[in-house]
């Protein structure tokens, strides 16, 4: 692993001069026009903005699943922005954890299975993956719903199976895409409650949402207009929740 | 990920759906089914077949008049007239490598017997016949040096035409039939010979009866005849060749007025004639194993359409493009195998059938495992491209598909 000096600090991710060019041959769209973005280790930032600010193209790109028209991107002090398609897929598998506002779980399969999904393409021996998948499920507080498949679980537990899922593989940094968006306040709440417990014990969060509510439970707020950064400001006044489990 | 994965994936996906994966490999099931059937069904005839002329003895050599070309030896089989009767009675006497001459003269006849009657094939020969062409006798036994020499009305039947006069199993030695109105003396009846060429609807009767009788002619049709015990089929050939090309006062260069055929050029022929046969069996069963494999690919193209969301979701949480492309290529081939598998069952279950109705069919192991083989290739092949579909897919498109 190259580690770079200038990054050599405790960054877990950090962007420099990163913007994305849609040419759709008529025309060139910039949704990100030079982005500078530094995340330390054990942040919990929101990103925040309107529709088409290009908070989703930045997603996007911090998740590895797209690759900048220009910039380098640090993540973990590996400059990924030029991976090819197979290490990003590595990148994504060991470094990153994603939670999806529709939870995105496989279909038909139990949520210790869901879990194991990571740890498979991580080449995880089978009794290795069900051990650790058993953990991330018990410090997510559903080890009681192990053998449960997705339509057999409310929309709380579902995501925090997702959460679970993102935990398994210790990656550097979980994003979060609108995790709140398909729940109710109080689920919500629940979610953020276990967002921010993870984030207490050292764990490196990310996430886009449009609720001010929502953000204010964060650290550190950073707000996206028309592809680039409009305000980058630390949360004044941050909603702390008990963690608790969902009755 | 390693293969246990792949499959256990495979499996979990396959089960999800069980009813359609079991409609999908139907196609393949029916195709190897297919074709171990047609293949076992084209094998038993050879077989048949094989038994049928070994039946006949395997040091027997034909001689016939006229010349035909190389792998046609039936076309001019006894329709010219190069060699003589008297010719044929001395070959014995003046060719030592020989041991048996049965030279023949056949033609059809109107034969009767009480009410019962049928047009059967006579021949006339020498006793010779008995062993060279190694009868065998369900009743009595074969007509005599005497019998010849004296002209004697006597016949043998062949099997079918014994179940066609005597319907009922009845004993036939001694009776009397009528062949032409001329009344002959039933010595012995010959076994089956079944296979082709109707070798049972035959009467056998001395030369000089049938020359007497039947058909003055001065020609043969055929000569068959043994090599000496310790005279290998070829060198009996040449010696007989020499001696027939002798008579015939040939001189070098000019072509045989006569030709060869031995046992084993009859058995060359047909095994080449009944080889395509079974190409062919096996060929138009193997449409419908192509068949089969489209309509994997069919589904899999479906599937793969069906759970782009689940791509997606896997190459967000690590998936490789190779990775997806082994999860669905896997499922086509357990799809495949599978299906082989039933196949298989099938396939020899029907061949089992058939071999209950009476036909010969035989189930090698090499169509068994040809015919596996091939629907684990056809799901490799038609696996492929939905296989490389589902991985190329953008995991952000993916991940968006409703």
């Amino acid at each position: 692993m190259s580690e770079s000096p200038v990054t050599a600090a405790r960054a877990t991710l950090e962007l420099r001069g990163i913007s994305k060019i849609y040419d759709t041959g008529a025309e060139r769209v910039a949704a990100l026009g030079g982005i500078d973005l530094t995340v330390q280790r054990g942040e919990f930032v929101s990103v925040m903005g309107p529709s088409g600010s290009g908070k989703s193209t930045l997603m996007n790109i911090l998740g590895c699943l797209d690759r900048p028209t220009d910039g380098q991107y640090f993540l973990d002090g590996e400059d990924v922005a030029t991976f090819e398609d197979d290490a990003l897929a590595r990148v994504r598998n060991r470094k990153i954890g994603f939670v999806f506002q529709s939870y995105n779980l496989l279909p038909r399969t139990t949520a210790l299975q869901n879990v194991t999904v990571p740890l498979k393409y991580a080449g995880v021996a089978h009794d290795e993956q069900l051990r650790r998948a058993s953990a991330a499920l018990a410090l997510v507080g559903l080890s009681d719903r192990a053998h449960h498949k997705p339509n057999e679980m409310s929309g709380g537990q579902q995501q925090r199976v997702a959460v679970a899922r993102a935990l398994v593989n210790n990656a550097a940094i979980i994003l979060a895409d609108e995790p709140t968006g398909n729940l109710d306040t109080r689920t919500s709440e629940e979610i953020m409650g276990l967002l921010q417990q993870l984030n207490d014990q050292g764990v490196t969060i990310a996430m886009v949402t449009h609720e001010e509510d929502i953000a204010r439970h964060c650290r550190r707020i950073v707000r996206f207009r028309d592809g680039h950064i409009e305000h980058d400001e630390p949360v004044g006044d941050r909603r702390i929740l008990a963690p608790r489990r969902e009755g | 990920m390693n293969l246990v994965e792949g499959l256990r994936i495979a499996l979990t996906a396959l089960a999800a759906n069980t009813m359609r994966s079991v409609l999908t490999t139907l196609g393949v099931v029916i195709g190897v089914a297919a074709v171990i059937a047609m293949v076992a069904l084209g094998t038993g005839a050879q077989r048949d077949i094989q038994a049928n002329i070994a039946k006949l003895g395997s040091n027997l050599l034909f001689v016939a008049p006229g010349q035909a070309e190389r792998g046609q030896i039936w076309r001019a089989f006894g329709s010219a007239e190069t060699l003589p009767v008297s010719e044929a009675m001395r070959i014995r006497a003046e060719v030592p490598e020989v041991a048996g001459v049965a030279p023949e003269l056949n033609r059809n006849a109107q034969v009767k017997y009480g009410s019962l009657n049928g047009d059967f094939r006579i021949v006339g020969t020498l006793p010779d016949y008995n062993f060279v062409r190694s009868a065998k006798f369900e009743q009595g036994k074969f007509f005599t040096r005497l019998d010849e020499e004296g002209r004697r009305r006597v016949c043998v039947l062949g099997y079918a035409v014994w179940e066609r006069l005597f319907p009922n199993g009845g004993w036939a030695v001694g009776k009397r039939i009528k062949i032409k109105s001329i009344p002959f003396t039933v010595l012995g009846v010959l076994t089956e010979r079944g296979g082709y060429g109707r070798e049972d609807e035959v009467i056998v009767m001395p030369l000089s009866t049938y020359r007497q009788r039947l058909d003055n002619s001065r020609y043969v049709r055929l000569i068959a005849v043994t090599a000496r015990e310790g005279v290998d089929n070829a060198a009996a050939e040449a010696a007989l060749r020499k001696w027939l090309r002798r008579q015939h006062r040939l001189r070098p260069g000019e072509p045989d007025d006569f030709s060869f055929a031995s046992q084993q050029d009859i058995l060359n022929t047909v095994q080449e004639s009944s080889r395509i046969f079974t190409l062919l069996l096996a060929g138009i069963a193997s449409i419908s194993l192509v068949v089969g494999g489209i309509g994997i690919m069919n589904i899999m193209l479906v599937t793969v359409t069906e759970r782009t969301r689940e791509i997606g979701i896997r190459k967000a949480l690590g998936a490789r493009r190779r990775d997806i492309q082994l999860q669905f290529l896997t499922e086509s081939v357990v799809l495949s195998v599978f299906g082989g598998g039933l196949g298989v069952a099938l396939g020899v279950w029907l061949a089992n059938l058939v071999k209950s109705f009476g036909l010969n069919a035989y189930v090698s192991t090499s169509s068994v495992l040809l015919a596996f083989g091939c629907a684990a290739g056809i799901g490799i092949f038609f696996g492929y491209y939905p296989a490389s579909q589902a991985g190329k897919l953008d995991p952000i498109q993916a991940l968006r598909y409703e």
